[in-house]
């Protein structure tokens, strides 16, 4: 349940430099703010690094939140060049709000439910999960991960059962991970992609079967009036490339 | 000493700087749909808790904070300092790590969880979990307070009450309490305004769910990417819910006996 926002910067070699550069407002036309949802952390920092590698000198600030979230923070007017969301609908209000360009679908992911790995498995197949006394941590109704994870349950006729059991509506994703990693929660529904090796080794992942399979779809837009308009571009053709496919796909999403 | 012009200039700077955030959120805030925005069943079920919750840590902190101010305050052993700073450390640590840290000690992997798994008791994701994590981060505004108070008590007072054949409870009652009373309030209005406002330790230890572990501060994190003018609102009056508490210990509430 460790909140996930505030602004990460990728370490680079001249980091002191360029960040006097950036507060003089003289940094590298290729320094990109990038708001990307959560469930991005590790793919969107990996691809960063190689945005960096690729354009000596340029700096690439993510911050990493619910895409209710950053959503809302773009809304409230805080700059930026590239938004990420976990879905379509938080980007189709930004769009409908004139704060982004046309965006792109450019990967998909999965659900899948989570329990801790060691100590008593209260939940050994998903319908245990709407069994009384079961302790579930799913992510607020507002942000994707939540919606998503209500729709499989309501799929699999256990929508109510499970929200009876629901002990905590994290505010994003991660904080799901992170309550089922720490044992405190029987089990939580999250991404695919956020199944790390870090993760892995401390809970057991169970598929959701067929019938509950949601769309999960990732989207990227440039900003409508972006601070940096090249790195902007640059950043969102670095996500869409060969490269940024494949650390995608390496992450466990699906890329179109 | 009276400040120089120039003194007066920054205070008024530092009032601008204090003031034009609350006054923002005043002005920001949709007045017309005051009614609809907060007479939701979010909304009252995340003040009753928040009110409950604030008053049941400062309840919990006074239990804990006085035997602990009153050994800081009036004895002299090894390590004093070190035991002051670690109980006054909840107040600058971030929230989140009171959180965790939380966890770690009662959560049901955490040092005392399987004492209390035995005993059939489960503390995370629950009410007592917010009442808790207020308490940890609150407590030590008492403790502080107390401290201070207790230290600049005449202790003469004492000795004569003593000496005229007072009992220990009587002294404490009839001199040592009311001159503590102003620290008393002082340090209640903190540690309850505190408490009010916790959020990191809380989300960490707690978690969010509306009626059991949703306060007021998580339920304006969550309106805020649903509806920001609803989560302004809430927050003026979580606001007004701190200002009366601050203002009422200046005012009569608490007045000193004159």
């Amino acid at each position: 349940m460790i909140a996930r926002s505030g602004r990460a910067r990728v370490p680079r070699g001249a980091v002191l430099a360029s960040a006097l550069a950036a507060s003089c407002g003289r940094g590298d036309p290729y320094d990109a703010t990038v708001l990307a949802a959560a469930s991005l952390s590790e793919s969107f920092t990996e691809i960063a690094s190689a945005y960096e590698t690729a354009h000596p000198g340029a700096e690439v600030t993510l911050e990493f939140a619910a895409s209710s979230t950053i959503a809302a923070q773009v809304r409230a007017g805080a700059p930026f060049d590239v938004l990420a969301t976990a879905d379509e609908r938080t980007m189709a209000e930004a769009r409908r709000a004139g704060l982004v360009d046309l965006p792109v679908v450019f990967a998909t992911n999965r659900l899948v439910v989570i329990v801790p790995a060691d100590g008593p498995a209260a939940v050994r197949t998903i319908e245990d999960l709407g069994r009384p006394g079961v302790a579930v941590v799913l992510a607020q109704p507002a942000v994707p991960a939540g919606a998503y994870a209500r729709r499989a349950l309501a799929a699999m006729g256990i929508g109510s059962a499970v929200e009876a059991n629901v002990v905590s509506n994290a505010l994003d994703v991660k904080g799901v991970a992170a309550a089922v990693a720490m044992g405190e929660a029987d089990a939580g529904i999250v991404y695919a992609s956020d199944v790390t090796p870090a993760l892995a080794a401390r809970v057991r992942v169970l598929p959701l079967p067929e019938r509950a399979a949601v769309r999960v779809v990732y989207s990227i837009a440039v900003a409508a009036d972006p601070q940096h308009p090249r790195a902007a571009r640059a950043f969102l053709d670095a996500v869409r490339s060969p490269k940024g496919r494949a650390i995608l796909a390496a992450h466990s999403f699906g890329v179109p | 000493m009276r400040p120089p012009f120039f003194v007066v200039a920054l205070a008024a700077v530092a009032t601008a700087f204090f003031a034009l955030p609350l006054i923002g959120l005043v002005a920001e805030a949709p007045w017309g749909s005051v009614g609809s925005a907060l007479l939701t069943r979010q909304v009252a079920r995340a003040a009753a808790l928040s009110a409950l919750a604030s008053t049941a840590a400062v309840g919990l902190g006074l239990a804990l904070a006085l035997p602990l101010a009153w050994v800081l305050a009036r004895t002299r052993f090894p390590g004093r300092r070190w035991l002051r700073g670690l109980v006054v450390l909840p107040m600058v640590l971030p929230p989140v790590v009171a959180g965790v840290g939380l966890l770690t000690a009662f959560g049901r992997r955490g040092l005392l969880g399987g004492t209390l798994d035995a005993i059939g008791v489960s503390i995370p994701f629950t009410t007592a979990a917010v009442v808790i994590a207020a308490t940890f981060v609150s407590a030590p505004f008492l403790v502080v307070t107390l401290e201070a108070g207790l230290a600049g008590l005449d202790r003469r007072l004492e000795d004569a009450a003593a000496t005229l054949g007072a009992s220990d409870a009587r002294v404490f009652r009839t001199v040592i309490l009311p001159g503590l009373r102003p620290s008393l309030a002082a340090g209640v209005a903190l540690a309850w305004t505190r408490a009010l406002g916790e959020f990191g330790a809380t989300i960490t230890f707690a978690g969010n769910l509306q009626g059991r572990t949703q306060t007021t501060p998580l339920a304006v994190y969550e309106l805020l990417q649903t509806d920001a003018g609803a989560a302004t609102l809430l927050s003026v009056a979580l606001l007004a819910a701190c200002l009366v508490a601050v203002v009422a210990v200046r005012g009569g509430l608490f007045r000193e006996p004159e």
